[in-house]
Order: structure tokens, then sequence, then C-alpha cells
């Protein structure tokens, strides 16, 4: 509630990128254009669950927050408490994670009872709980890539252009721009080889029906969770060899 | 008038000192300058995959051609890249409410808004200039043209180009002014970048009367890089020209009245 101004501004700034969409996408299907096998009530659905998902994940800048404070020495401050410097963060994302999760979870269900209908998509409630389970595990996978991210402060000393960087290639690869079948079938082939449509692309795709809902699709985002775990573990124990505490 | 002329000769020579101090302390993180700088480029080739998707399936959209609509995409990122390039630390004026660092900021003999604009500039940004350059010249090429016509479309097209400029960063100092009140503004930043973007799409997909009007009047999204990319690409249209000049007055001197006018409400948090 401290904070209502800007979860307020972001649900906002949200609604704007998605009504700009639904403009933009309006016009083509007008003209009576149709892409890949995306009819419209299609692609606003798409775009509706991919705002949900990027309001609740990515309102807070993890790389930022954790350059900042090995930038300005602040994490020798936390690194004093009897928690790890990784478990911290991790509980203070996933902390701002459930909150966010539970507004505008209010706010999207409320829209949803509108635009559902209209759309003339009916909701499964076990698609809509297993696509939930899996945006958890894409909102860790996040947490973590960016996480990573953030630690490359330790040998770059400023991860900004970095963090815009990866920020980009993320909403590109994850679906957050348009959805991934619609990409050029090369970009789409070495994409399933990386993590990031697990964040965005594989629970709307659920969501919506496109893909069905397998257990084995929590495998490959686990194994990911996994190795990025055990490489922020790695990158973080170089990273605080090698820091000399500036800013301190 | 020699008054008016030794005070932008004041003004333009501390722009360039802020400018050149933010630009040593970037070469300080040459590592992430550099990356910033090929973000910029990957950003470009994300927005032109993002228009291929777009028009797959039809030859136009909204009346927009395929490179008509690359234009557009093109004056966007000219238009963001000079916005960030010359006034990045309207982005930080938040931070400086909330931390109270403001205070030295107002004390200065120079005018605040000016100071809270260009203190800082992303310098990478001028990467995105670039690109942009790239982008229209791109569209320019596979769009026919006579010689005298495109040039003629060019000298007009820059004039609006600095209209455009004009309005994003009016619309901007509107916004950043909120947090004034609010105090919190992270996600003002947001929103300005929400509107951002959205002038990469031709502002002419906005069908409805309400969304076209809400776009033209009263957060000028068309005249941000629709209505420049338009006049590039099909000639002078002096209805528009000036309607982009007093749009671009308007809310020039509104938004600098409403910074004011919200100045009065700065409580000093340090203090």
């Amino acid at each position: 509630m401290a904070y209502r101004f800007d979860t307020f501004a972001m649900f906002f700034s949200e609604s704007l990128s998605f009504f700009a969409l639904f403009y933009l996408w309006s016009s083509i299907y007008r003209q009576g254009g149709q892409i890949g096998n995306y009819s419209f009530p299609d692609i606003v659905l798409y775009y509706f669950a991919a705002n949900f998902i990027a309001l609740v994940i990515k309102g807070t800048d993890v790389a930022w927050n954790v350059g900042d404070e090995i930038r300005l020495g602040k994490i020798v401050g936390v690194m004093l408490r009897p928690i790890s410097y990784s478990k911290y963060k991790f509980f203070q994302v996933m902390g701002s994670y459930f909150f966010r999760g539970i507004s505008y979870f209010a706010l999207f269900a409320l829209v949803g009872a509108f635009l559902f209908p209209y759309l003339g998509f009916v909701l499964d409630p076990w698609r809509a709980f297993f696509s939930l389970a899996l945006m958890g595990l894409g909102g860790i996978l996040y947490f973590l890539i960016f996480y990573i991210v953030g630690l490359t402060t330790f040998w770059l000393g400023l991860v900004r252009g970095f963090n815009f960087g990866f920020m980009m290639l993320v909403i590109f690869l994850e679906g957050g721009l348009v959805p991934l079948d619609l990409l050029p079938s090369a970009i789409t082939k070495i994409n399933d080889f990386l993590p990031f449509k697990h964040i965005m692309f594989v629970p709307i795709s659920v969501f919506t029906g496109r893909m069905d809902a397998d257990i084995w699709l929590f495998l490959v985002p686990a194994i990911w969770i996994a190795v990025f775990y055990f490489f922020a573990k790695f990158i973080f124990k170089k990273g605080i060899k090698a820091y000399e505490g500036f800013g301190i | 008038m020699k008054g008016l002329a030794y005070k932008l000769k004041k003004y333009f020579g501390i722009m360039l000192y802020m400018q050149k101090i933010d630009l040593m302390n970037r070469m300080a993180y040459r590592i992430n300058f550099f990356i910033s700088v090929l973000t910029v480029a990957l950003q470009m080739v994300f927005s032109l995959v993002f228009i291929s998707v777009l028009f797959s399936s039809n030859r136009t959209v909204a009346g927009w051609g395929f490179y008509e609509a690359v234009l557009v995409v093109g004056s966007y990122m000219l238009i963001e890249g000079l916005m960030w390039a010359s006034c990045a630390y309207l982005n930080a004026l938040n931070k400086n409410i909330k931390d109270g660092t403001l205070d030295g900021i107002i004390l200065r003999p120079v005018d605040t808004q000016f100071l809270i604009s260009v203190w800082r500039g992303d310098m990478e940004d001028l990467a995105r200039v670039v690109s942009g350059i790239g982008v229209i010249s791109f569209a320019l090429i596979h769009l026919d043209f006579a010689a005298g016509q495109l040039f003629l479309n060019l000298f007009l097209y820059l004039i609006l180009i600095f209209c455009a400029f004009i309005i994003t960063y009016s619309v901007n100092v509107f916004l950043r002014s909120v947090t004034f009140w609010t105090i919190q503004g992270d996600a003002l930043f947001h929103i300005s970048m929400a509107i951002t973007r959205i002038t990469q799409y031709p502002s002419d997909i906005f069908f409805n009367k309400a969304a076209r009007f809400a776009t033209t009047f009263v957060v000028p999204i068309a005249f941000m890089a629709t209505i420049p990319a338009k006049i590039l690409a099909h000639g002078f249209d002096w209805k528009l020209a000036s309607l982009a000049v007093l749009m671009a007055a308007i809310f020039f001197f509104s938004s600098r009245w409403f910074f004011h006018f919200a100045l009065k409400h700065y409580e000093s948090g340090s203090s």
C-alpha cells in the first residue's frame, strides 16, 4: 500500500501498451488479414495474459537492484545478516511477486470477466491453475537470469547497459513482443534450446489451450532453474573474491 | 535581442559542459557504454522483425505500406535517441525529489527546468539516432522519389522532427512533474516509455474517433513520429505541418507552466 501510486501507474502503463497493440492488431484483422494461426480473439487473449505476467514479474528490476547494492557497497551490510545474500534477494523479490500477483490478479479477473465472453474464450480452471504454476517457475527463472546479470557488476562496475540489453533479448525471446510461433522458424528453432520461452510463451500457451497441460512442461524450466542456481552460486563466489567494496 | 543571444549562448555552453562531464563519467565504465550501444542496435533489429511479422499477411496496415511503416519506426528511434541523449536527467527527477537533492539544483543561478533536463544525457542513445537514420535511409531507398522532391521532404521532415522532439520532451515534463505530489514516481518512467513505444506504430491504427482525438490532441502521439514520417513519405501538407508547430508551442509552454506550478509544491525532503 505504501507504493500504491507506483502499482497503479505500472498497471496504467501496461494498459496503454495493451490498448495500442489492440488497435494495431485490430487494424490488421479488420483488413481481413490472418497472422499465422492466430485469430483476432486469440491475439487479444495472448497480449492480455502477457500483460499480466509482465506486471507481476517485471515490476522489480532485479539486476539494477543487485547491481546498485554491489556498486554502492550496500551488499556488505546485507552479508552481515544471518541469511545468505541470494536467499535474501530471492525472498525479497518473491514477496513483491506475491503482492503484485494478488493485486493484479483481482484487476485482471475483473477485466477478464468482461473480456472473455467477448473473445469467445471459456476459462478452464485446471488450465488456469496449471499455467499459474508454470508462471511461478517462469518467475523464478526470470529472477535468476537477472540476478546473475546483476552480479556481473562485480566485474563491470555498472550493469546498466548489460541489464537493458538482456531485458530486450528476454522480452523478444520470451514472446513478450510477439507470440513466438509467429517468428521466423530459424529463430524459434534456436529459441527451443533456450530457457526464455518458459517465462511467458509456455504459460500463456497452456492458459489459452494452444499447448496441453502436460506435467512434463515443468521439467525443462526446473532443469534451467537448477542450472542457473548453481551458476549464480559460482558467479557470486568468484565475484565476492574479486570485490573491493568500492562505494563503502 | 542581445540579451537573448547571450542567454542562449550561456545555456548552450552549460549544456555542452554537462554533456562533456557525463561522457567522462560514462567512459569510466567503458564496457557498460559499449554494451549499451550494442543493445540499441539489437532493439532496432527486434523492431524491424516485429514490423515484418505485422506485414507478413497484409500489404498495408492502416493505409501504411511496409517501407512507410519502417519510416515511422526510424523516426521513433531518432526522437527517442535525441530525447534521452540530451534530457535523460528528467528520469532522475523523482529520485532528486525523494532524496531532497533537488534543493541543490533549485539554488543554482540557472533555470531549474533546464538543469533537471540536461544535467545528464545518455550518450549511448546517440547510437539510437544513428540507427534511426540508418532505418530511415533504408526505407527511403525503397520508396520512389524524384531527387528534388526528396530534398524538400527531408527539409520539412527535419522541422517536424524538431517539433516532435519538443512535444516528446513536454509530455515527459508533464508526466515527471506529477512526482512533486506523489513522491513515488518510478512507474512514471514506465508510462513515459509506454507512450514513446506507441509512437513506433502509425497513429492511423487508432481508427475510432475518440482514440484518434486522444492520440492527436491529448497525448499527441501522432505528432511524435507518424506525422513527420507521413510528410517525408508523401510530401508537404501545410495543415499538418502548421498544426505540428502549434502543438509543439502549446505543449512546450503549458508543460513549462505546469512544471513551475508543481515546483511550488516541493517540500524539501532533506531539510
